[in-house]
């Protein structure tokens, strides 16, 4: 966790009102819906839901690699004031690995089988910056031992399938780091990764944001990784944003039913009683409710849900895109719960 | 009488033409193991652990290379194809992929009845029963005519446990089944898993890379490392923390849903190279990254045995790894 991280402070990437569709046979598909966000140098955000929640789409969007035919249609992605979606695709490839890096679920995929490692970094360096090859490589070697490479001069010269999957993304995280971007965008990047490796990727990114200031958006479904690692969570549900807060006020005293839903949901290894579920699942994107889009999982739906509702703000930073909680206010979890009949130290239960 | 023994079971692959010893890879090595009658039995573990294929052997789609495999007190002959064995002990397997479970052309009911074919219902009769057994995994009767597309990810693995079910089957290999799903369904069908083990005379055994859901469906754990059985506990609640180091760790690297957990906790995030199945280490297999490996764990392969009631490992140091853990990290961080 990013301690040091502000609260508030001249954010180094700004998204307003970003929409993205994809066209399908029923229309146009929106899969990010009027999403917008402040991210501060040096804070891990997080952004969790499920598969088809819009949240790798999201992610795309900000590094302007939505696939075709899907494309973005509105709103502003502002990176240092400038907004890149008015930029070409020329312009663009320059933004991308020098001011925005990425990594990527999958590091095999992400390189070039037929070339070292070494050849790919040091192309990935040269791209942005005006080196040599022989400061290049410096440079390279560097930054693998950073990110814990043993023998980085040596392995430098290996093909990609020479890695394991954990060692490859460190790879993929230091060649994100070689040009110093102000921003790094991670899409699920322990997910491929067994779990004691994901312990070490985890480190990593909590290093970048803490050690180098690196605003980082971090994508996933890992609940867990999102309590460690993440200083404020966006959840995300069908295409829209439904909650964002900081990361204790989520897991403590969650505003909307469907992130309560999903902490609650996981299996806890002290009580071993039957699971909490949210039932149901989610509304294909062609044939989306009318109102509130968790309506027919929600326990606790009313006439009103069936208008839709916008993200309003709470209090403590806090914002909430359902009408039952911001009439009736917040929704305390089990972890909530527990607290209070331990009568442990509140933490974040008054939400400061 | 136990359900299932294994004694001494080791499964080697040969890859390649060359059969030199490099190429044998050791996806299981000597495990000995007891499946008891109504309890479900967890296994967890990296990839590459052997977990699967023990799954395999013992739902009898593998064939052991050493050791044997004995099945409510008989043993299980080594001369019948391998799917057989399976159908004749009546085992069912459920797999990560329930997609690719079913097929894309045929009906979900069709699906779920095939397992019946054998029994000479009538057309009806087949019907009604996979009627039924929608109505137990929770899926809406209409899905019997549905194409397995149409189906949610959730749904899908509900019908692929309904068709598990269908042959009435003694025990149930769930293989990964809750991994691909969505947060918000996993816990679904991890109670429907539960409700179904009290409703009908099944046993499981659930396979996970995920320390959590196998905590929770479980009574007992067996933890693996390169095609061996590293720890057993056979009482999987919180009264018996795990002992061998590398369980330890397992458990300590998966991050708790709780940021006031997280923030007061340290994560031991271990150094030193995977070794692999296919070029094993000597001695003890996991000292390559063991934080408290001494000479002798190279030297010697410890065997699994009993460290304290209920709990089998194997390490030359048992217990003192836990010490060392517990001592140096506060009251929040329970390994």
């Amino acid at each position: 966790m990013a301690v040091l991280a502000p609260a508030s402070g001249p954010s180094v990437l700004s998204v307003r009102n970003l929409v993205t569709v994809y066209p399908g046979r029923d229309g146009e598909v929106v899969a990010v819906d009027d999403v917008s966000f402040e991210l501060s140098p040096g804070e891990v955000l997080g952004i969790v839901g499920d598969s088809g929640s819009g949240k790798t789409t999201l992610a795309r969007s900000l590094l302007g690699l939505v696939s075709t035919p899907g494309r973005i249609i509105g709103g502003e992605i502002e990176l240092h004031g400038r907004d890149l979606l008015k930029l070409s695709h020329k312009e663009m490839r320059q933004v991308r690995g020098r001011e925005i890096g990425m990594i990527f679920q999958n590091p095999i995929r992400s390189f070039h089988p037929g070339f070292t490692i070494g050849w790919q970094l040091i192309e990935a360096a040269t791209q942005h910056a005006n080196i040599s090859r022989r400061e290049a490589t410096e440079k390279i070697v560097e930054a693998l031992t950073w990110v814990g490479m043993p023998e980085p001069a040596e392995r430098i010269n290996d093909y990609p399938h020479q890695f394991s999957g954990g060692m490859l993304q460190r790879v993929m995280i230091a060649m994100s780091l070689l040009n110093e971007p102000a921003v790094l965008i991670a899409d699920e990047p322990t997910t491929a990764l067994d779990v004691t490796i994901q312990a070490q990727i985890l480190e990593l990114i909590e290093r970048l944001a803490v050690d180098r200031g690196m605003g980082v958006v971090l994508v996933t479904h890992n609940l867990g990784m999102v309590a460690s690692l993440c200083d404020r969570v966006i959840v995300m549900y069908v295409g829209q944003i439904v909650e964002e807060a900081p990361v204790e006020t989520v897991f403590r005293t969650p505003a909307h039913p469907y992130a309560r839903g999903l902490l609650d949901s996981q299996p806890d290894r002290s009580t071993g009683k039957r699971l909490t579920e949210v039932r149901g699942a989610s509304p294909q994107m062609t044939e989306l409710p009318s109102g509130c889009r968790f309506q027919n999982r929600c326990d606790y739906v009313e006439e009103k849900c069936t208008e839709p509702p916008a993200l309003a703000d709470l209090s403590h930073g806090q914002k909430v895109r359902c009408w039952i909680s911001q009439r009736h206010g917040l929704l305390p979890t089990r972890l909530a719960d527990s607290d209070h009949r331990d009568r442990a130290e509140s933490t974040g239960l008054s939400g400061k | 009488m136990s359900l299932v023994e294994l004694d001494r079971v080791s499964v080697h692959f040969s890859r390649g033409q060359r059969r030199t010893r490099s190429d044998t890879v050791h996806a299981l090595d000597d495990v000995t193991l007891t499946i008891n009658p109504g309890e479900v039995l967890g296994i967890v573990g990296e990839s590459g652990c052997g977990k699967t294929t023990l799954g395999r052997v013992i739902v009898g789609l593998e064939r052991p290379t050493s050791g044997e495999v004995v099945v409510r007190g008989v043993k299980r002959s080594r001369n019948q194809r391998p799917g057989a064995n399976a159908r004749n002990d009546g085992f069912q397997m459920v797999y990560q992929d329930a997609a690719g479970s079913l097929n894309p052309w045929k009906r979900i009911g069709w699906s779920i009845g095939e397992p019946l074919q054998n029994e000479g219902l009538g057309k009806a009769e087949r019907r009604r029963r996979v009627t039924e057994l929608l109505d137990q995994v929770g899926l809406p009767g209409q899905m019997i005519d549905r194409y397995p597309g149409e189906l949610s990810g959730g749904q899908q693995q509900r019908a692929a446990i309904a068709r598990a079910l269908a042959s009435k089957p003694r025990l149930i290999v769930l293989d990964e089944a809750v991994s691909s799903l969505d947060m918000s369904t996993q816990a679904q069908v991890l109670n429907l898993l539960k409700d179904l083990a009290d409703q009908h005379p099944v046993n499981y055994v659930f396979i996970s890379h995920d320390i959590a859901a196998v905590d929770f469906m479980s009574d007992r754990i067996a933890v693996m490392y390169l095609g061996k059985i590293v720890e057993l506990q056979n009482s999987a609640k919180d009264t018996h923390p795990l002992v061998h180091p590398y369980s330890i760790t397992l458990r300590s690297a998966v991050p708790v849903p709780d940021p006031a957990v997280e923030k007061g906790r340290s994560r031991i995030v271990l150094t030193g190279p995977v070794a692999s199945a296919s070029d094993l280490p000597s001695g003890c297999r996991f000292h390559t990254r063991c934080p408290i490996a001494q000479p002798i764990c190279s030297e010697e392969e410890p065997e699994l045995t009993e460290h304290q009631l209920d709990t089998s490992v194997a390490c030359h140091f048992a217990g003192e790894f836990e010490h060392l853990y517990r001592r140096s990290s506060n009251s929040n961080t329970q390994p």
